[in-house]
This record gives structure tokens, sequence and C-alpha cells, in this order.
């Protein structure tokens, strides 16, 4: 990894939909360092353009102008086909809703983003039984998600953002629908994950929250009003 | 009531907000309606109304067996007959008829072919039958040298008198000879008429053809005991059962007469009985193939039923919301099942109204290739019996169609609707799995069929059929006189087809001319014969089929000779009799002998045998070629006057049919051509019942197939829709396009694996139903089954790629989307 330059540059990012005759803009002139090891956190009213930032940022959309790059990666000039691989490589997903797979089992939800990978059987079940351990979850195993607490789900939906080990880790509310002792806990992984070098981007309402981050960026009507 | 209208008016705006639901349903239902309701009125025109004869149950015909040849459906001999009828108690009484042709010579117009029934007075009162008009036929004009009369069917009442009531005792001229009409018989007389003909394999005339099967004249049998030895087989002998006798009694007393005449006459050995129920006769051959039909087209109504309530659940799936917010604000599961019931009601009245429309035009595509020889098709229609029948299917169709939402419905009431969304998707992939089982069994049925009629027509029918023209004529006796005094010496007879060759061999493109008593796959007759110096083998030998053809038949119809030599001109009435045998009569009669030089004795002269030949397949291409003798016409000239000419020609072979025409009416204007075809189309009619019951097998498989695929497509469509956000997830961690297309072609995969073992096993179980109508292919062979899991699992992997695309194309940001 190249330590030299910023981990995330972006720079003059615009987010449009068409709507009816005119275009609505979900973000606005955006530019962005993220250094790595830091632990950002993007927070604003709803419909401010947090979520469609993350999104961005993790490769997921690719209709936006601007420029963005990701380590040595310019990521505007790549084909939106082509960026799909960065995502793979380098970024972690948490979702506010877990969104755990229900018909399989907490191994088989935490195999699954290796197998995107293709990283081999032997591998696979290596890297499962390791994180398993290490998030204390081994006898939770073979249990499927509906089985599970919601904060023990978000547990399993965390562990399948870092099993394959990614630099960013992009997590949307990851404790929206937690009581609070629970979200404590994820936010404590969090810090964690983040002091053993993970680049984290959380967006949050939770002032709490933000708290465990190095910044905050305001979001509002898709600018940043910092 | 007024809650009853706006249930319908609310079930109508339902329809119109969701057009693609409802043509959908529709067009399913119309699709299996309308398929049932033509195969219905068929399997009910044909099978299941009742006979216009009386008491069908105890008319039963009695055919003659003969143990040296095997065969059991053959006709009686005359004397045979009487001796019946005089020691028969068993039956009640005894009646005979045969098929024949007659050239009809109207006041008007030109003459025209028409086939005929000639039969004992006991005949028509026996079956039941009463003229429309005039009366049936006398005892007085049942004997030789009787009045000449005739009864005339209501079809050529219509056509040559207008039903004019005033037609008894008029004249019509039949076969140059003026015989007065004394009834009009209604046009059910001529049932089953055809079919016993068929029956007995070896008739020559319009049952063979599978021409029309419209008997228009009738004549009186007049038996001529002195002309028609024990030897000769020409009638048919139908009885009716005394009151109180079974077939198996009158079966045990006719075999006791017929062991009896065995004893008293030389010409009787190896001679039986046998008794089969006239419905036997005529229904049995067709049974099995329109029993197969029904059961193939309730199939497809089980089918499209299935899609219809795959389409309903999502429908209901999709108004969990409004069933709900219904039940809160009152409506008990009754007001909510009546609102499903009008609903389905609806549906399936839409469904069986455009079904109804789509089996009248079903069904005039079906009677247009139907073959003639099934029974009373003629008849067949969609009647206010056939329409009850749909109408009660339409019912069953609603009510099952009424009941499902409300189940489902009482489900969502009880609290339990996420287990009930997975409960769905079970049934659906249940739904669909069983549609796919029943289109498997279609195809592998058609399948069968398929290769079938493909094995027949790679079988060489021992002649080259193509570039050959073929036209009947019959020489009448009164223009050219049969004197069997002077037999084989016919020279008006002679004369004709001696002309009539060298006119048509000097028309241009003409390449080749032929004449012969009976055309390639006319089975013609059969008579005994024996070998010079060894008569005493002769007893057990089956009888040959009789083959009278003229000196270029063999080049002419390219059957390879092979050995000795073709018929020539000098092969005449005054040179030695000759005599040719096909490779069958060698095998049987001769084994190890070499035929050629050998003396065969036939009709009184020993005839020296010149020529092995290939076998024609002359009972049709499934059927085994019979030991067959070949005569110069020259010398053996046709009895009946009979014949087939036969015209290879440069070119389309159908086009030469008016020169034909032309020729024939300079040389003799009062004398019909008929028949006139492509020898390959009177190959092609002799499969007609194979291909017909292939075609809509095959048409129903295809049907099948197709709403199976719709049933595949929607199942993944609905479960990709359900899915969207699991596969956004799925994307957000990592999944590529590839990945997401093949997780929803698998479960398409899966299904239609599904379908096919549990299909195949359906298949291999009913398989049985088949064997009768398959040849030279086994009702579970490998290969067709194989084929058709290969076809399901190619359709599901087409019929899933559209959702899969559709599911690839997910945008992953649903999975940062709060609900």
């Amino acid at each position: 990894m190249n330590s030299a330059g910023p981990f995330i540059s972006i720079h003059n990012i615009e987010r449009s939909f068409a709507e009816g005759n005119g275009r609505h803009y979900v973000l606005r002139g955006i530019s962005l360092d993220v250094a790595q090891g830091e632990f950002v956190t993007i927070m604003g009213p709803s419909g401010a353009g947090k979520s469609t930032l993350l999104a961005l940022l993790g490769m997921l959309d690719a209709e936006w102008t601007g420029e963005y790059r990701l380590l040595e990666h310019d990521v505007h000039k790549l084909k939106p086909k082509d960026r799909v691989p960065l995502g793979k490589k380098y970024v972690g997903f948490v979702f506010q809703q877990y969104h755990l797979i229900d018909d399989l089992t907490v191994a088989e939800n935490l195999a699954m983003p290796l197998s995107y990978r293709d990283v081999k059987a032997s591998e696979r079940d290596a890297l499962v039984a390791d994180t398993l351990d290490r998030f204390g979850m081994v006898a939770k195993k073979n249990l499927y998600p509906r089985q599970l607490s919601g904060g023990q789900q978000q547990l399993v939906g965390v562990a399948r953002a870092v099993i394959h080990r990614p630099a960013l880790l992009l997590a949307d509310e990851p404790t929206g629908n937690l009581h609070s002792d629970q979200g404590k806990e994820i936010m404590e992984l969090f810090r964690e994950l983040n002091a053993a070098g993970t680049t984290i981007v959380q967006v949050t309402h939770s002032e709490d929250n933000a708290k465990y981050g190095n910044r905050i960026i305001h979001l509002r009507d898709g600018w940043i009003v910092n | 009531m007024d809650t009853l209208l706006q249930d319908v008016r609310y079930a109508l705006r339902q329809f119109r907000t969701h057009p693609a639901f409802t043509a959908a349903a529709v067009l399913t239902l119309a699709l299996g309606i309308g398929a049932n309701t033509a195969i219905f009125s068929v399997v009910d025109g044909v099978l299941l109304r009742p006979a216009p004869f009386k008491e069908m149950d105890r008319l039963a015909v009695v055919w003659e067996t003969d143990r040296n040849s095997g065969t059991t459906h053959e006709p009686a001999s005359v004397p045979d007959f009487s001796d019946f009828q005089r020691r028969s108690v068993r039956f009640e009484r005894l009646a005979a008829f045969s098929a024949t042709e007659v050239n009809l010579t109207p006041e008007r117009g030109d003459p025209f072919r028409l086939a005929a029934v000639v039969i004992t007075h006991e005949f028509l009162p026996l079956v039941g039958m009463r003229p429309l008009v005039g009366r049936t036929f006398t005892e007085q004009e049942d004997r030789p040298n009787g009045p000449a009369v005739a009864l005339i069917s209501e079809a050529l009442w219509e056509r040559l008198y207008s039903r004019d009531a005033g037609v008894v005792g008029r004249t019509i001229q039949i076969n140059d000879v003026p015989r007065t009409i004394v009834g009009v018989l209604p046009s059910a007389s001529d049932f089953g008429i055809l079919q016993i003909l068929k029956a007995a394999d070896y008739e020559r005339g319009f049952a063979d053809r599978g021409g029309p099967g419209r008997v228009d004249v009738w004549a009186p049998l007049r038996p001529i005991y002195a002309s028609n030895p024990r030897t000769n087989h020409p009638i048919i002998v139908v009885g009716r059962l005394a009151g109180g006798a079974s077939v198996g009694q009158a079966q045990q007393e006719m075999a006791g007469i017929a062991t009896d005449l065995e004893r008293a006459y030389h010409d009787n050995d190896g001679r039986g009985v046998h008794v089969e129920p006239l419905a036997q006769v005529i229904f049995g051959p067709v049974r099995p193939a329109l029993l197969v039909l029904l059961g193939a087209v309730a199939l497809v109504l089980l089918i499209a039923c299935a899609n219809v309530a795959n389409l309903l659940l999502v429908r209901g799936t999709a108004r969990t919301r409004e069933v709900t917010v219904r039940a809160a604000l009152g409506a008990g599961l009754g007001r909510l099942a009546r609102q499903f019931l009008v609903e389905g009601a609806l549906l399936s009245l839409a469904g069986t109204v455009f079904g109804t429309v789509l089996a009248t035009w079903g069904l005039e595509l079906l009677l247009a290739l139907a073959p003639a020889d099934i029974p009373r098709v003629a008849a067949v229609g969609i009647d206010a019996r056939v329409l009850a029948v749909t109408a009660l299917v339409a019912v069953v169709v609603a009510l099952a169609f009424g009941a499902l939402p409300t189940l489902q419905a009482r489900k969502a009431g009880s609290g339990r609707g996420v287990a009930i969304i997975g409960e769905h998707r079970r049934l659906r992939s249940a739904l669909v799995v069983a549609e796919l089982s029943l289109a498997v069994m279609l195809m592998a049925g058609a399948g069968l069929l398929i290769k079938s009629l493909w094995r027949l027509q790679l079988v060489d029918p021992g002649f080259a059929a193509a570039g050959v023209l073929k036209a009947e004529y019959q020489l009448p006796q009164s223009r050219y006189p049969r004197d069997f005094s002077r037999w084989p010496v016919w020279p008006e007879m002679q004369r004709f087809n001696d002309d009539l060759q060298r006119r048509v061999a000097a028309l241009p493109r003409v390449e080749g001319i032929a004449i012969a008593a009976s055309h390639p796959l006319d089975a013609g007759f059969t008579s005994s014969i024996s070998v010079v110096g060894r008569e005493a083998e002769a007893g057990g030998w089956p009888e040959p089929s009789i083959r009278l053809t003229s000196a270029n038949y063999f080049e002419v119809l390219r059957v390879p000779v092979l050995a000795g030599r073709s018929f020539s001109t000098s092969d005449d009435a005054k040179a030695p009799p000759v005599i040719a045998i096909n490779q069958s009569a060698r095998q049987r009669f001769f084994q190890d002998r070499e035929p050629l030089g050998q003396h065969i004795t036939l009709w009184g002269a020993d005839r020296t045998v010149v020529a092995v030949v290939g076998d024609e397949r002359i009972f049709g291409l499934a059927k085994e070629t019979p030991p067959a003798v070949y005569l110069p016409l020259a010398q053996v000239p046709s009895a009946s006057g009979s014949h087939s000419l036969l015209v290879r020609v440069d070119g389309d072979p159908g086009m030469f049919a008016g020169s034909l025409r032309s020729v024939v009416r300079e040389m003799d204007p009062a004398l019909p051509l008929f028949d006139v075809e492509p020898l390959v189309r009177t190959l092609s009619n002799s499969v007609a019942q194979r291909r017909f019951t292939m075609l809509v097998l095959g048409a129903f498989a295809a049907v099948a197939l197709l709403l199976a695929v719709v049933g595949v497509h929607s199942v993944l469509s609905y479960t990709v829709a359900q899915r969207t956000r699991e596969i956004g997830v799925r994307m957000a961690l990592g999944a590529d396009a590839r990945g997401v297309r093949a997780l929803v072609v698998r479960e398409g995969v899966a299904l239609a694996a599904g379908g096919v073992a549990l299909g195949g096993l359906g298949a291999l179980a009913i398989s049985r139903l088949l064997t009768t109508l398959l040849y030279g292919v086994s009702a579970r062979d490998p290969l067709t089954f194989a084929g058709v899991a290969l076809l399901l699992g190619v359709v599901g992997i087409i019929a899933s790629y559209l959702p899969a695309r559709r599911a690839a194309k997910v945008d992953p940001m649903v999975a940062l989307r709060t609900e």
C-alpha cells in the first residue's frame, strides 16, 4: 500500500438522478481526503446524500462525475466493470439492517464474501473458523440469522464485512437497529478494527457513535457543510 | 345481490388494472379448456355416443380363421354363411355383406365412383336401420336373378334428387345397369362398415384407400352358391345374439359348426370361427389412441390450472395488504371467499368463452388431419352435450381458483405472514415441478410417437413410390364382358388395357407405365397354391397374396428382380403360364430349394416360376410382407375388372393427372378414373392414423412445454422480485453479475430436474398405454427419455434466463436503502 498520499481522495464529485425534465442532485461538488487508518464519520439529516456517498466510495455506484482516487488507482478513469474488482479487494460493508441471508447459517454467511473472491475451500474454512473464534461466535456457527438477536446478527454482519481483511470498512448506520448496549459493543469492535489498521467510514445519526471517529463530515442537501 | 354485483364490479376493475395478469390467466385457461373441448368432442362423437344400431352390445362379427396362415379376421365363404344361418341358435339372426365400388352414371354430367355395399336382406333389420323413405330389400330381391333394385344414401338423395320424396321407383344407372330405387337410408346406416373392412386385412376397396368412408349405394347380395365355392371368402357375417346368449356361448357354438364343416369339406381344412363383438371391431383400433389423447389433453388442462394457480398465488401475495385491510375493516372469511370466488368464476368464464372459440378452430384443424377410418368422425362437432362438459370443467376450475386465495387469506389472517411467503414459494415451486413433470410425460409420449413415425418412414416399402402417379378404374361388365367360359381370354378388357398403356406411354415425360389389379399398397386377395410334386405339404401353407400385373410392373415400380426374369409382353394367354414369387414366398415355400423352373398350381394351371422379386409392403409400412405371387395380367385378367394404372413420369406426378384423365375420357367417356394421386401420397396415407395421433399429441406436448416455460419463468421472476434485497446484498459483498445469473439459473435447472425426475417416472408408469401405438421403438426407449430430459434442461435454462438477467441488473444500492 502506498502511504505517501491519502487513502481516499475525491474531488468535485456530483451525483444526480433524472427527475421530470430536469435532474435531482444528491451529491454536489464533494471533495474529501481520507488518510489511511482514519475513522471518519459522515452525519446529516435524511436525504442529505450520506448513503449515496458511501455507495460511491464502495464502488456500488458508477453513475457519478468527478475524480476519485483510491490509493494509486484513478477510479474515475476506470470503466464501471473494472471498478468492481477494486471494491472486492479493498472494501467491506456493514449494513443497518444486517442483511444476513436468511437461508444460510452463520458460518455460511461468513463464507459468502470469500466464495465471491474465489478463495479456495480449505482456506475459506480456515478463515471462517478464525473469524468465528475472533468474534466469539463459534457456538453459533450453525444457527440461522432468525435464531440470533439483533446485536448478534450485526456482529455476524461486521464479521462478514471484515473476513476478507479489507483495508476500508464502510458502515451504514451500523447500530441503527440495535439498543444502546448492543450498539456500544459494535462501536467498540470498530474501534479495535481501526486500531488494527482498518480505515473506517461510517454513516450515523448518533452523536455518541460519531465520537468513536477521528473526524466528522456534515452533509446537507448533497453539500459538505463543515 | 347488491353486494354480489359490487364484487363483480370490483373483480372487473381488478382485471382492468392488472391487464397482464388477466390476459395471462385467461389465455392459459383458454388453451387448456379449448384443447379439452376439442378432444372431448372427438372422443364423445366417436366413442361415447350411443351407436345408431339397435342394442349394439348384442351385435357381433363372425370371422373365419385359418390355422395355416394364422389369420383371425377373414370373411366367410357363401356356403359357410348358409350353414351358419341354418344351424346357429345362439344367434337370433345372421346377415352378410360385402363392400365394393361402383360407377354411377347420372342423368346429366360425368360418371363418378361410389362406395357401395351389397347386403343380404336380413342385414338392415338386424342392425335396426329403417329407411327415411321407401323400404329395405325383400327376400325375393335377394335371390339370384331377382329384380335390379338399390337403396341410396341420404347424401346421394340430397345430391342427385334434392331430397325429393318421389325418388322411390326411379331408376339409377349403376355399372351401366339400371336399378330401381326402393328407399333412402339415413346417413348413419354405414356406421362401422369401413372399420369392419379394415379389420378384414385383405378386403379390397374403399376401406384400403383411406378414402371417405361413406357408403352411397346398397344392393342385394344375392349369394350364388354355385359360383362361390368354400375356398372363396367374399362376405362378412354379422349376427345378433339371441336373448340371453353371450359372445362366449356363440363362439362355442360357431366353433362346433366350423369343426363339423372342416370334417365334411376338404376346402375347409384349418378353418375355424372367431366371434368378435361389433363394438370391439369398430372402436378397438381407435380407442387406445383416443384415450391417450384424452388423457394427454387432461394433463394440458392440469398444467394450465397449475399455471393460473401460480399466477393467483403471486397476485395473492401482492394483495396481502389489501386482504389485511379488508379483514381489519370487518370482512369475514366468507365475505372474502365470495369475492375470490367471483374473481375465479369471471376468469373461468372468460377462459371458457375464448377456449370454446379456440376449440372450434382447433376441431376444424383436427378433423382436417383426422384419418377417414376413425368411426363416424364426420359427425363430430361441438354441441350442447360437449359444451355442458366444458361448463362443468369451468365450474370446477372456478371453485378451485376461488378457494386458493381464500386459503391464502385465512393464513394471512393468522399472523404467520413471513412463514406464508416461504410456504408460497415452496407451493409455487411444487406447482411448477408438477407442471414440468406433466409436460415431460406428454413430451415422452410425443417423442416416442415421433420416433415411431420416423422409424416407419425409414422402412423400405420395397418399391420406389417417388415419381409415380397412381390412378384406378374398374372396367364394367356391360362393356368389358367377363365371360368365365372363355377365361382367361377377355379381349375387350385386354384391348382397353393395351390401348391405354400405348396411349399413355406416348405422352411427353412418361418414363414407364404398368397396370396391376392392385396397386402396391392394396393388399388385394389371397388364394391357396401348391407346388407340383409337393402337393401334400401345401395343406399347411398360408394362402399367398395374388398380384396381377402387366409386363413391366417390376421396372416401373423398381421392385428388384432377385433371380430370373421380369414378365414380358410375350407372357400372354397363348404362352405357357408363368408366375413370379416374392422373397417371403421363397422363404416360406421353398426354403433351401431353387424356386426357378418349379411349377406352382394355381386356379387349375401349372405355372412356371420365372422370377423371385423383392418384398413389397402390401399391408402398409408397419406390417411384414406376406408371401405373394405375381401373375401376368395377360394370362390372368382381373376378375372384378378393377385396375390400377401406375405411370412413372419425369417431374411432379401430380401435374400429370389432367393428361391421364384426358386419355381415359377419349377412350371411354363413361369410365370414371378415381383415386388419382401420386403414389407417395398413397404411401403417406397408409400411416395417416399414426401421424394424426403423433401430431395431436405433439401439439399438446408443445402447449404443455410452453405453459411449463411460462410457469418456470413466472416462479423465478417472482423469486427474483422477492429476493431483490438479498441479491443486492450479495452484490455489495462481491457477487458479480455472472454469479447472480448462475444463482437464478441454478434454481430453474433444479425445478427442471425435479420435473424430469417425477415426469420420467410418470412416463415410465404410463408407457404401457402407448405400446399399441408404437412401431420399432420400445415404450421405454432410453434415447427418447434422455432427449426429453435434455430438452427440459435447456428449456429450464432458457426460461430462467430473463429473470436471471433481471437479477444481475439489481442495483446493489438497494442494500443501503432502509425500508
